[in-house]
C-alpha cells in the first residue's frame, strides 16, 4: 500500500518528492526537487498535475454506482497509486501527458489519443499497473507490472521518452 | 345467375372456413427467450449475452424488446466525464463499457423525453467526479462491423420510460478467436486493442449540451 502523507517522502532517480497535506480541498501541495536542488514543478505550477490531483481528489469518498451505472467506487490505495504515477509523470512532456479517469470496474486509468501516441494505462491494483499503447506506429501491451510509486516502471518511461 | 350466386356463396363459405381454422402455434425460440432474459440484469451484460445465444451477436437477431436495431441507425451517447473527449475522440475509459454493462445509449428516433428522463437519472446518480458533457452520434453501421468481421453487437435493450434504448457490446473475443482459450493477460490485450477500434469506428460526431436538439438538455445540467 502506498500510503501518500506528510511523511511520504519518495526517493526518486533524478527528483525528490515531497508531499504536504495542508491544502485545502484534499489537494496535498507537492514538489518535485532535483537531486542538485533546483525544483522541477509543483502542483501550483504544473497545471496538468494540479488538474490531475484535483481530478483524483474528485473520485476519493465515492460510493458504488457513482458513475450513473454499476461501477464499483475507487479503492483509496488505487487512487494513491494513481497520484504516485501522476507526479512522476509531471515531468514528462506535455503532449503525451495523459488523462486521468476513473473506469467501470473502479480503476483508475490514464489515456491519451493522439497521432502518434495512443495511451490506455490501468491501476489494475495498488501495485500492479498494465497499459496497452501504439508508440510511433508500434503496438504495445504490458500486464502486471509492478510500481512501488517511487518509480515509472522502465518500460513506462521509454514510452514518454 | 344461380351458377355466380352458387360460386360466391361457395367461395364465402371457404374463406369463412379457412381464416377459422386453427393457427399453428409458433414453436418458442430458446435461444431469443435467453436474450430477453439477459435484460433482466444490469451488470456484466457483456457477458450474459454472450452466452445467450451460440452465435457472435445473435441477439441481434431478435426485437427484444422495441425492434431490431438497424445497420442504418444512429444512437446517441451521453459523455460524462470532463476528460471523455480525448482529441476529438471517446476515452478509452468510457468506451470500456463495451466490455462489461455495454455503452448504453439511445436510439434517433427516440423521443425528447427519453433524453430527459436518461439524463435525470444519471444526475441523480453521478458522484462529483461525472457531469453532462456532450452527446455523441454513434453509427449503427460503423460499429457493428471491423474488416471482414465484427466488431460491436448492437442490441434493442429498452427500459422502463426509455423505449428505444440500445446497448453497444463487445462480442465474445474467445468466440472471435474460434473458441482458442486465452489467458487473463491475453484477454485484457485483445479487450484494449477492440476498445481503440471501437474508439476509431465510433467517430468525432459530438454535440454539446447547446447544440443537440436545440438544447434540449442545455438547462437540465444546471438544474438537479
Amino acid at each position: 500500500m502506498i500510503a501518500l502523507d506528510a511523511t511520504y517522502v519518495p526517493r526518486i532517480e533524478e527528483q525528490q518528492v515531497t508531499i504536504s497535506d495542508s491544502s485545502a480541498h484534499g489537494l496535498r501541495a507537492i514538489v518535485i526537487v532535483s537531486n542538485d536542488g533546483s525544483k522541477v514543478a509543483t502542483a501550483t505550477t504544473d497545471p496538468w498535475l494540479h488538474a490531475t490531483l484535483r481530478k483524483i481528489a474528485a473520485h476519493k469518498n465515492l460510493s458504488a454506482g457513482w458513475d450513473g451505472g454499476s461501477a464499483p467506487a475507487p479503492t483509496r490505495e488505487c487512487l494513491d497509486s494513481a497520484e504516485a504515477l501522476a507526479i512522476l509523470l509531471s515531468p514528462k512532456s506535455i503532449e503525451k501527458k495523459p488523462y486521468f479517469a476513473v473506469d467501470c470496474h473502479g480503476q483508475p486509468n490514464f489515456a491519451m489519443n493522439s497521432k502518434d501516441f495512443y495511451l490506455h494505462l490501468t491501476v489494475d491494483d495498488p501495485g500492479a499497473l498494465s497499459w496497452y499503447a501504439i508508440n510511433n506506429g508500434e503496438e504495445i501491451f504490458e500486464d502486471a507490472v509492478a510500481f512501488n510509486g517511487t518509480k515509472l516502471p522502465k518500460e513506462l518511461a521509454t514510452l514518454f521518452d | 345467375m344461380p351458377l355466380l350466386s352458387t360460386v360466391l356463396s361457395y367461395l364465402k363459405n371457404w374463406l369463412h372456413s379457412s381464416t377459422s381454422m386453427p393457427q399453428e402455434v409458433p414453436i418458442p425460440d430458446p435461444n431469443c427467450e435467453s436474450c430477453i432474459q439477459v435484460l433482466s440484469w444490469e451488470d456484466e451484460r457483456a457477458k450474459r449475452f454472450h452466452v445467450a445465444h451460440p452465435e457472435i451477436c445473435g441477439c441481434e437477431k431478435y426485437s427484444l424488446t422495441a425492434g431490431k436495431v438497424h445497420d442504418d441507425e444512429t444512437l446517441h451517447f451521453i459523455v460524462s466525464d470532463p476528460d471523455g473527449i480525448i482529441n476529438g475522440f471517446l476515452s478509452p475509459t468510457l468506451a470500456m463499457q463495451i466490455d462489461s454493462g455495454g455503452l448504453s445509449t439511445l436510439r434517433s428516433s427516440a423521443a425528447d423525453g427519453e433524453f430527459i428522463q436518461t439524463l435525470r437519472e444519471l444526475r441523480s446518480r453521478w458522484g462529483g467526479a461525472r457531469q453532462f458533457i456532450a452527446v455523441q452520434k454513434i453509427s449503427v453501421k460503423n460499429v457493428r462491423y471491423h474488416e471482414t468481421g465484427r466488431l460491436c453487437c448492437v442490441y434493442d435493450t429498452a427500459l422502463p420510460g426509455k423505449p428505444k434504448h440500445a446497448d453497444i457490446i463487445g462480442p465474445d473475443i474467445e468466440a472471435l478467436e474460434g473458441d482458442v482459450p486465452l489467458s487473463k493477460s491475453q484477454l485484457k490485450k485483445q479487450q484494449k486493442r477492440r476498445i481503440r477500434q471501437f474508439i476509431e469506428k465510433a467517430g468525432s460526431d459530438f454535440e454539446s449540451p447547446a447544440g443537440f436538439r436545440n438544447g434540449l438538455l442545455a438547462g437540465l445540467d444546471d438544474a438537479a
